[in-house]
């Protein structure tokens, strides 16, 4: 692997999911890594319970499973369309906030803008590269069409 | 009317004469509906707005009295309160400035006596004939509901005494919210409340429940009815390894034996209520949902919008003396369940299969015989008898 910006990550991050390449999109996260899907007004209140939280890396890669081999839903893929990444502050434990649209594609449907919110990130630098190791989807709004099953 | 609760015409979906007859009659008519809960409106003045079905709802604190009022003006009908939540000593509409006191009486109406004896209201206009609609509350175990009728009967006689038992066993001290999403389903309301009531779907339709042995038919569970039709529990107990050689002689697509989870954190049940019962899907007719899927506590507020769709809002709530071992538990289990849920995404998938297949559907009908033709309560959960419970009391109201 070759040493990304944390930008390039985040972008490969979301390429990857639009390409239905659940692989690629894993191999952007480090081993000991939390990802989680919540919303501003969950945030707002104070309410920890969001929509999806993994707290492992095995956590993301049994959710990739299982929507690969065990859920029911109509197949469908996302097109991400994300703003420029904001560092909010410097030093080891920066955040990164990158604002992303998210359209849905479900064959013989029409296209429909599915989300909106922001990543909020933190890496882990190695010598080997960048990989996340938290990852917070936070959605503008609470509404999900239909369902959730692929991760944003 | 239909004396045959075995065949429900799919054109119940689409016609929109009965959707509207729908929410004057079942919605508006002698019913409870969820609009929040009581930690939300602690403090004297707190309010927090809702809807039910598609009507603003307003739940306020009046000193300590919880009063609920449709949120409209009774001048122009433009809304009175706009925030989700906040603190009032009086209602003011922002539109023309009108006011009203915590008990809903109009006590203002800006410029009503014009302005240098020119315009304001007549001189026979009396602000006591008006006030805002209200609701009849009813707090029960922290969880509040209110009903458009006054004549409904108090909650333990609405649900009668099994229900009711059942929706205190999830209550054993006040809820607090812990978070809350919402599902848009391309549906008929009635599809995802029937969704509810079918247990016999669960353990085909929700591969992972099955997968993971987190839910079976053959576990020891029942389904208890109310005598109006409409309410029902379904539960199980934790799984006894006996029942497995069943399910697997079945060759359900469910099973995946080659599948397992590395880190099944989410899997974890802890028995907090202490009867060993790990899934309780209990309906409140007409449009909530209470489940406990493991440790994982929710209100399903449902929410009409309209022929062919509905939101669910999805409530979780826990308790404030919830361990951190509790606390963790309900976190990872927000994965099993809601939008995002391994065991409940499939609802809002199949909600709108049903939907669309049903317009120009004359002569199509659901057929709903697992189990009989009665909606009996039963130690089987291989039963249809919930659905008919559900369409014997919505007949029963509609017919009215």
């Amino acid at each position: 692997m070759q040493k990304p910006s944390p930008e390039a990550l985040i972008t490969r991050s979301a390429i990857a999911l639009d390409r239905i390449d659940y692989a690629s999109w894993l191999e952007c996260f480090a081993e000991e890594c939390r990802y989680e899907i919540t919303t501003f007004i969950n945030l707002a209140n104070g309410w920890p319970c969001g929509l999806l939280h993994a707290f492992s890396k095995d956590q993301l890669r049994d959710r990739i499973a299982s929507i690969e081999t065990v859920n029911v839903y109509e197949p469908h893929r996302y097109r991400h369309i994300l703003s420029q990444t904001h560092q909010t502050h410097t030093g080891m434990d920066s955040i990164f906030v990158t604002a992303f649209s998210v359209y849905r594609i479900t064959a013989n449907r029409s296209t429909i803008l599915f989300a909106t919110g922001e990543y909020q990130d933190r890496f882990k630098y190695e010598a080997s590269g960048l990989s996340i190791r938290e990852r917070t989807v936070v959605l503008d709004n609470e509404q999900i069409d239909t369902l959730l099953a692929i991760p944003l | 009317m239909t004396d045959n609760l075995t065949r429900i015409p799919l054109r119940s979906y689409t016609d929109v004469d009965r959707y509207n007859d729908e929410i004057r009659k079942i919605v508006q008519g002698k019913t409870w509906h969820f609009i929040g809960f009581e930690s939300q409106i602690e403090n004297p003045g707190d309010y927090s707005t809702t809807e039910i079905a598609e009507i603003p709802v307003v739940v306020l604190n009046d000193a300590g009295a919880i009063r609920a009022y449709v949120n409209r003006c009774v001048h122009r009908g433009s809304i009175l309160c706009l925030s989700e939540k906040g603190n009032i000593n009086q209602f003011e509409c922002v539109y023309h400035g009108w006011t009203f006191d915590l008990k809903g009486n109009l006590n203002g109406v800006a410029f009503e006596r014009g302005i240098k004896g020119q315009g304001g209201m007549p001189p026979d206009f009396n602000k006591e004939e008006y006030r805002l609609r209200e609701l009849k509350v009813e707090n029960f175990c922290g969880v509040l509901f209110a009903t458009f009728d006054f004549d409904t009967p108090e909650i333990e006689k609405y649900l009668g005494p099994e229900i009711a038992a059942g929706v205190r066993r999830v209550l054993p001290s006040k809820p607090i919210v812990i978070g809350r999403t919402s599902q848009l389903i391309r549906s008929n309301w009635k599809i995802y409340v029937e969704n509810n009531h079918d247990s016999y779907h669960a353990s085909i339709l929700h591969s992972f429940f099955t997968t993971f042995k987190l839910n079976r038919l053959t576990q020891s569970g029942g389904i208890v009815i109310n005598e109006a039709g409409g309410s029902h529990i379904s539960y199980s107990k934790r799984k006894q390894e006996a029942d497995d050689q069943v399910y697997d002689s079945e060759q359900l697509r469910a099973n995946h034996d080659e599948f397992g989870l590395k880190d099944p954190g989410a899997l974890r049940f802890i028995d907090e209520l202490n009867d060993q019962i790990s899934l309780q899907i209990l309906t409140f007719f007409p449009l909530v949902v209470f489940h406990q899927i493991s440790n994982s506590l929710c209100v399903r507020q449902v929410i009409p919008r309209g022929i062919d769709r509905v939101e669910i809002v999805w409530w979780y709530y826990g308790f404030s003396n919830d361990s951190d071992e509790l606390k963790n538990a309900r976190l990872q289990q927000i994965n099993l369940v809601g939008p995002a849920g391994y065991i409940s995404m499939e609802d809002g998938a199949v909600g709108e299969f049903v939907q669309r297949n049903s317009p120009h559907s004359e002569g199509a009908d659901g057929l709903i015989m697992m189990g009989g033709n009665g909606y009996e309560s039963s130690a089987s959960r291989v039963t249809e008898a919930a659905i008919r419970g559900f369409w014997k009391q919505y007949y029963e109201m509609m017919d009215a």
